[in-house]
């Protein structure tokens, strides 16, 4: 239940600041050297959406999401998506209770803060669907009834592009729903050499201690919720999607869904900065991130080897920032 | 034969259209395009497989070389069979053999069409060229050159002819070459536009709409040209896909996005357009006239035909040049001193505001033998004597093909068929014929009327009225005014010549060879204060006083009789060329006239006629005609009539006759200069201008802290783009600051002072309240300085004096307006789909 106090709705800025860098900090002594794809995935939380973590296996997705949830001492529960998965074992059953008579509602993984949906290409579609519905309006029907995810939620998936077979790759109306998509990437020979040194003897998880409690993070949201977007960066939002839709070089363009959860982004990323407006940086610094895995390439930009990032790059530099 | 082939062909014969400028008649085009299709032909020959197309150029060259094979040197016949054996070699395949009999088969071709259409009957079997022919063909191509040393547009006579058709087939040659067999369509532009630029090269004076009109035309065969061979190398990938269909927005297409070509294309046509109109305006070397047709400064002596064939030039450069003998002759003239040979009659023309070379138009071939013609104006009861003058063309240094003859010519005997006569003119010319050791006898009429039967009461007839008697060039009403001072008193026509002759011969004026006039309008200097000139500027002067006056007067080119030479023989040399004024009397015709100096201080050989007040044979004729004053005889004849005539001219002069011009205005020189001078300023300091008063309106209108920090951005973005670091339209303030900071290597204050600035534009723009807006111009100052002492000297200057962000504010508008073009891809999708919406509704 989302419960704004006094206390909450006051944090300033600066406190928000404070804590988003002892998070980011606390995840970086277990994903060292990846500093952007932290502070992108604490966006995002703030922003309340959901991230899809595409990248070769070992880069440390998983751990990313671990230490994000830890760092934050909220409910993480970790889903590993298999072919033979079902919609139940996600959002969970109503099973019943001798002792009472009556059927008692079992919640599934998703009654977590931070679900970690490991390789949900591999889940049937079925299966993404349950999940994915209950991303999008944050509650869960089982039988009847209705059960409201307590916030924070937030949803990190994983996919990796490279064994794609026997999987179900996600159709493009579902990607739509992830507000960002990372890609961890391999780290460089400096952090790969302190990450053997670190986790050469156990895992920095298990050491890892909450720095923030779940109620900053809802307070941390609502003060995003406050930061000022003029008209002018509306529009420029706007203008930035109508490119993507227009452009000769891509099949199909950013929904609305995706221009909302730009605008979204882009107030966390300025919130992040202790800034409490936003302006065109913020966008064009999320705009691939954020848009980048919605679009689908023309058969020329294909054959071109033309990329949605590059094609968003070129738009970015030629549309004038307002 | 493939479609590239048969399109150089007719790219060829479009541009050739271009000569029709300069050529009188289209019966060249035939023979041209005969000359293009045999090469084409050849062409193709040479393009089969490597034995038969051997074997065709073998046997090519073979007929072409008849006339070496056939000569009993054996030199001639070496070099025949050599290139015999090379290009029957070809069929080996090597290289240069190959490419050798390619040009052989070519040249051959073209060699034997030539004879074939203009030495077949001196041929073996009207096909086989024999040395006959050859001689033939050179002999017209001689005679050719002859031609062109008149004004375009020249007769279209066959070696003129030949000339073209060898032309048009030579540069067939180099675009088949090019464009087909080593696919360079494009530089196969460069022997097409050799025909383009005969009418440019040549002094064509009139360069109009049907020139325009032709040169489009003809430049279509070139572009088809380009597009053919753009189809051509299309083809060769598979099925050609034409981008007709792709348009814009409203209907999209499946193919290749074509908007961004066709948009720069659109911009590259106006800024050719541009270009083109603003161009040839600031040149200093065209004229106004030649641009919109409407003023008309003219250009006076010696100033537009340097290059030409003006007879006037050649009058002096003949002067000034060592004398050389033109001819020599015996005469039955009584007295031969007066007799002046006429090469040509010039007539004023006021849109040249010269005297140009006569044209061709008009040509007529002699009815019988030769001569006789009517002389014009001569009536059959005035009373002429006959002279015959047998004259030897010693040597021509112009090598042209006119007879000098005694005025008025009335029969001619001499070798040769191919005498024309020009135009009425009694000029007599042969194109085909060159000038040395020619001889002939003429028979001429002398009309030497006593002053006294020189009536002036008829009146001109009106076409020569209007063609000799009137004068629309500059400076009419001062002109007029001279000539009515000089003349006043005088109360016939003849007594005005007279007196204007006597004027120019009074001593007031200097013959000198060396002039020191002005290149443009010299007339008036010339008769007021410069009073120095030769017989060139005396005829001009003469003639155009006389005609302000309403008397028909031109300008007649030749020489003078000369001098004495053994027996009863004369001789000219070029020292006596001589242009001299003609003035027309009815019922006498032209009547010469002599307004130069002659003697030693003047013309050497120079001579008055009798009727005009000088004549050393006659003393009857000499007391008749005293210098200054005018016969008793012939004012007391008819001193009613004649006095009428004059009255009645005078008044259809004052009446706005064609005989008054509309007032001119020139302006003056320095006038003009420093208009040039102001708008060149204006033109050059008007970035720099610009670029200050919108600076100071930037700080004067900027108002709150927001409306400050904005001011301060779009100033900081300007002077960086005028210091050669424009910002992207995608760039953000802090990027800006960063980049700049960064390419600049600002100091710490200066990166301060940006930082400020883009966080203050930043708030101004986005946040819910500005910062303060003090200090932000100081800020952009030290910005400014600091961007300053980064960039090289040269940026600084540039900045200062061409601020690039001026010219990137009139590049914005210069983009919108070419943007405003997009409606030409519009119309044709409309266009077709309203078709298409018919049809279907037909159909449905």
């Amino acid at each position: 239940m989302v419960t704004q106090t006094d206390q909450q709705a006051g944090r300033s800025l600066d406190e928000l600041v404070g804590i988003a860098k002892q998070v980011s900090s606390a995840v970086q002594t277990v994903i060292s050297g990846k500093a952007g794809a932290v502070r992108l995935a604490l966006t995002v939380l703030l922003a309340e959406g959901h991230i899809l973590i595409e990248d070769v296996p070992g880069v440390g997705k998983t751990q990313l999401a671990k230490a994000l949830a830890r760092s934050i001492d909220c409910s993480v529960r970790r889903v590993q998506f298999t072919p033979d998965l079902l919609p139940s074992d996600i959002t969970g059953v109503n099973a019943y209770n001798q002792e009472l008579r009556e059927f008692e509602f079992k919640p599934g993984p998703i009654f977590a803060n931070i679900v970690l949906g490991d390789e949900i290409n591999r889940a049937s579609p079925k299966t993404q669907s349950a999940l994915l519905e209950s991303m999008e309006e944050r509650q869960v029907t089982v039988d009847g009834s209705t059960y409201q995810l307590e916030p924070p939620f937030m949803v990190i998936a994983t996919q990796n592009p490279v064994e794609m077979e026997g999987t179900y790759p996600l159709p493009e109306a579902q990607r739509d729903r992830f507000m960002s998509r990372i890609s961890i990437g391999y780290p460089d020979r400096v952090s790969e050499l302190a990450m053997l040194d670190s986790h050469g003897g156990g895992s920095p998880l298990d050491e890892l201690t909450p720095v923030a409690h779940v109620s900053d993070i809802r307070a941390l949201v609502a003060a995003v919720r406050e930061v000022h977007v003029s008209v002018s960066i509306r529009q420029y939002i706007i203008d930035l999607v109508n490119a993507t839709r227009t452009a000769a070089e891509l099949r199909l363009g950013a929904s609305p869904r995706a221009a909302l959860h730009l605008l979204r982004a882009s107030r966390a990323h300025a919130a992040l900065d202790g800034r409490d407006f936003v302006i065109p940086d913020d966008v064009q610094a999320l705009a691939i991130p954020v848009l980048a895995h919605r679009l689908l390439p023309s058969a020329e930009a294909m054959v071109g080897r033309e990329l949605p990032d590059q094609v968003l790059s070129s738009i970015i530099q030629r549309l004038p920032s307002r | 034969m493939n479609r590239l082939a048969v399109t150089a062909a007719g790219a060829v014969l479009l541009a050739s259209l271009s000569l029709s400028s300069v050529i009188a008649s289209a019966g060249w085009i035939v023979t041209g395009a005969g000359a293009v299709a045999v090469v084409t032909i050849a062409g193709a020959l040479t393009r089969r497989a490597r034995l038969p197309a051997a074997v065709a150029a073998t046997l090519l060259v073979l007929i072409a070389l008849v006339p070496l094979l056939t000569r009993p040197g054996w030199a001639d016949r070496s070099v025949a069979l050599v290139i015999l054996v090379i290009t029957a070699l070809s069929a080996t395949g090597a290289w240069p053999l190959r490419g050798i009999a390619v040009l052989t088969s070519y040249l051959s071709a073209l060699l034997l069409y030539l004879n074939m259409t203009f030495a077949h009957s001196a041929s073996l079997g009207l096909l086989i060229p024999t040395d006959s022919s050859m001689s033939a063909l050179a002999r017209l191509w001689q005679a050719a050159f002859a031609e062109f040393r008149y004004a375009p547009p020249i007769p279209d006579l066959q070696p003129v002819s030949l000339v073209t058709a060898a032309g048009i087939g030579g540069v067939a040659i180099a675009v088949d070459l090019l464009a087909v067999r080593l696919r360079r369509p494009a530089v196969a532009g460069l022997p097409l536009l050799l025909l383009f630029s005969v009418p440019v090269a040549s002094n064509l004076k009139v360069f109009g709409l049907p020139q325009m009109i032709i040169f489009a035309v003809s430049l279509t065969g070139y572009l088809a040209l380009l597009s053919a061979d753009g189809r051509e190398r299309l083809r060769m990938w598979g099925r050609l896909v034409t981008f007709r269909y792709i348009q814009s927005a409203d209907e999209p297409g499946s193919g290749p996005d074509t908007r961004e070509l066709s948009a720069s294309g659109r911009r590259i046509g106006l800024a050719a357009v541009c270009l083109a109109i603003v161009v040839p305006a600031i040149l200093p070397t065209v004229r106004a006239r030649d641009l919109f047709g409407t003023v008309s400064t003219g250009a006076g002596h010696g100033g537009s035909h340097s290059t030409g064939v003006s007879p006037l030039l050649r009058v002096q450069n003949l002067l000034e040049g060592k004398p050389q003998p033109v001819l020599t002759y015996t005469t039955t003239a009584k007295d031969p001193a007066e007799q002046y040979f006429q090469v040509y009659a010039l007539n004023y023309d006021a849109r040249q505001n010269d005297w140009p070379p006569p044209t061709y138009s008009g040509t007529r071939a002699p009815d019988g033998p030769k001569l006789p013609w009517a002389v014009p104006g001569v009536l059959a009861s005035t009373p002429a004597t006959k002279v015959t003058t047998t004259i030897t063309i010693s040597n021509s240094d112009t090598g042209e093909a006119i007879l000098p003859m005694p005025y008025a010519p009335v029969r001619l005997d001499i070798g040769g068929s191919g005498w024309l006569e020009l135009g009425g003119s009694l000029t007599v010319f042969d194109p085909a014929v060159t000038m040395p050791d020619l001889r002939y006898t003429v028979q001429s009429e002398e009309v030497s009327p006593p002053p006294a039967d020189i009536p002036d009461y008829l009146g001109p007839p009106a076409s020569i009225f209007t063609a000799y008697g009137t004068y629309n060039g500059p400076d009419f009403g001062q002109l007029r005014h001279i000539a009515v001072e000089r003349t006043r008193g005088a109360t016939t026509e003849l007594q005005q010549a007279r007196d204007l002759e006597n004027w120019f011969r009074s001593g007031a004026f200097t013959y000198s060879l060396k002039p020191n006039l002005p290149a443009t309008n010299w007339l008036l200097p010339f008769l007021t204060t410069d009073r120095r000139g030769f017989c060139s500027q005396f005829a001009q002067a003469f003639a155009i006083l006389a005609r302000t006056l309403g008397i028909p007067a031109r300008v007649a080119i030749g020489y003078t009789a000369g001098t004495p030479g053994p027996g009863n023989t004369w001789r000219i040399t070029t020292a006596d060329a001589h242009a001299w004024p003609e003035v027309y009397f009815a019922g006498e015709g032209w009547l010469r006239f002599e307004p130069t100096p002659s003697g030693s201080r003047g013309q050497g050989t120079a001579e008055v006629p009798a009727y005009a007040g000088g004549g050393a044979g006659s003393a009857g004729r000499k007391q008749g005609a005293a210098p200054g004053g005018s016969s008793p005889n012939a004012t007391g004849r008819l001193p009613g009539i004649r006095g009428r005539a004059l009255t009645n001219r005078d008044a259809h002069l004052a009446g706005g006759g064609p005989l008054t011009p509309a007032t001119r205005h020139v302006g003056s020189k320095t006038g003009f200069a420093i208009a040039v001078a102001i708008v060149l300023f204006l033109l050059i300091a008007w970035p720099a201008l610009t670029r200050l008063l919108t600076r100071r309106r930037r700080w004067l209108t900027a108002s709150g802290d927001a409306g400050v920090a904005t001011a301060a951005w779009r100033e900081l973005t300007d002077d960086l783009a005028d210091f050669g670091l424009p910002c992207g339209p995608g760039e953000t303030p802090r990027a800006v600051a960063r980049r700049v900071t960064s390419e600049a290597r600002l100091g710490e204050t200066a990166t301060a002072a940006i930082s400020r600035l883009a966080a203050a534009e930043e708030r101004a723009r986005y946040a819910r309240l500005p910062e303060p807006g003090t200090g932000l111009k100081s800020a952009v100052l030290t910005v400014r300085r600091a961007v300053a002492a980064s960039v090289p000297r040269r940026q600084r200057v540039r900045a200062r004096l061409l601020p690039a962000s001026t010219v990137l504010a009139a590049r914005h508008l210069l983009q919108r307006g070419s943007e405003m073009l997009n409606w030409l891809d519009s119309p044709w999708p409309a266009v077709r789909r309203r078709l298409r919406d018919v049809t279907a509704r037909r159909a449905g």
